[in-house]
């Protein structure tokens, strides 16, 4: 379900649609593909249930890697993604985000693609019920 | 006859009434706890051979629980609820087991003796309580 947030908010964001143009995937990129582009997948989600529901909140943890050629584009996109995302409170397409938080990044490069990779880890809370 | 596989705890809930007659389940409850205990008088004398003899003494419960906290919740009591008997030190009815019939519950009356909500960032709002009891603590098949 968060795929469906992050998507959207990639496509309808202005900084980030500028750069990705679209290019935003779940899962897995093609090879070879024009960029920069997006990857996204869920790695964990864990839930915050009671003894009214098996779960008011799910944390959901979520890996967005952006792929380019250029290291300063996706440094800015970093920033970007980041004030997109964080702390959002916002109802899209079904999904009722309470909030996200950004837990960490890493980066590395591609010797033989040419590409610089950055990943963003971020927590979101959505609501259930 | 109560069930006579092991009881899945998300059934055991407690409820709470003013007047004994009307009963709410504290909701979104993550933990809920009875505890029953009976004092003892050292009756050790010189004759005891160094061993500890007791006698029997008064009897004492306590119930306390957590949860997530959600001020609207119909048909529940809510946390602000509990603050209300606390502030009020008002005489509260307690029920605590499951719901489901011929399941065995315990019920008695007492005072809501603690209540605390914690609150950090980006997390769960959540509050817990304490209750003390008083006088008889009955235990009976749910009806």
């Amino acid at each position: 379900m968060i795929g469906k947030v992050i998507k959207y908010k990639f496509d309808n964001t202005s900084a980030l649609n500028d750069v990705f143009g679209g290019r935003v995937y779940p899962i897995i990129g093609a090879q070879g593909g024009a960029t920069p582009f997006a990857v996204y997948d869920t790695t964990s989600i864990r839930t915050e249930g009671s003894k009214d529901a098996d779960s008011h909140i799910d944390i959901v943890n979520v890996s967005i890697t952006l792929v380019g050629t250029n290291y300063g584009t996706l440094q800015t996109a970093v920033d970007d993604v980041r004030s997109t995302f964080v702390r959002m409170e916002e109802t899209i397409l079904g999904v009722n985000v309470q909030t996200c938080m950004f837990d960490t990044v890493s980066e590395v490069y591609n010797v033989d693609e040419t590409t610089f990779g950055v990943e963003i880890d971020l927590n979101f809370r959505i609501i259930k019920n | 006859m109560a069930s006579t596989s092991v009881m899945n705890s998300t059934d055991v809930v407690i409820q709470v009434s003013s007047d004994d007659v009307t009963y709410e389940i504290i909701g979104k409850m993550t933990s809920a706890s009875l505890a029953v205990s009976m004092a003892t008088r050292d009756t050790s004398t010189k004759d005891s051979a160094g061993w500890m003899e007791v006698l029997e003494g008064q009897k004492s419960w306590t119930l306390s629980g957590e949860g997530l906290v959600v001020y609207s919740n119909s048909g529940k009591a809510t946390p602000d609820d509990l603050f209300t008997f606390v502030s009020n030190r008002s005489l509260v009815y307690i029920k605590f087991g499951s719901t489901t019939s011929t399941e065995i519950a315990y019920s008695g009356a007492g005072y809501f003796t603690e209540f605390s909500t914690d609150a950090g960032f980006e997390d769960n709002a959540t509050f817990s309580f304490s209750f003390q009891g008083t006088s008889t603590l009955t235990q009976a098949a749910v009806a």
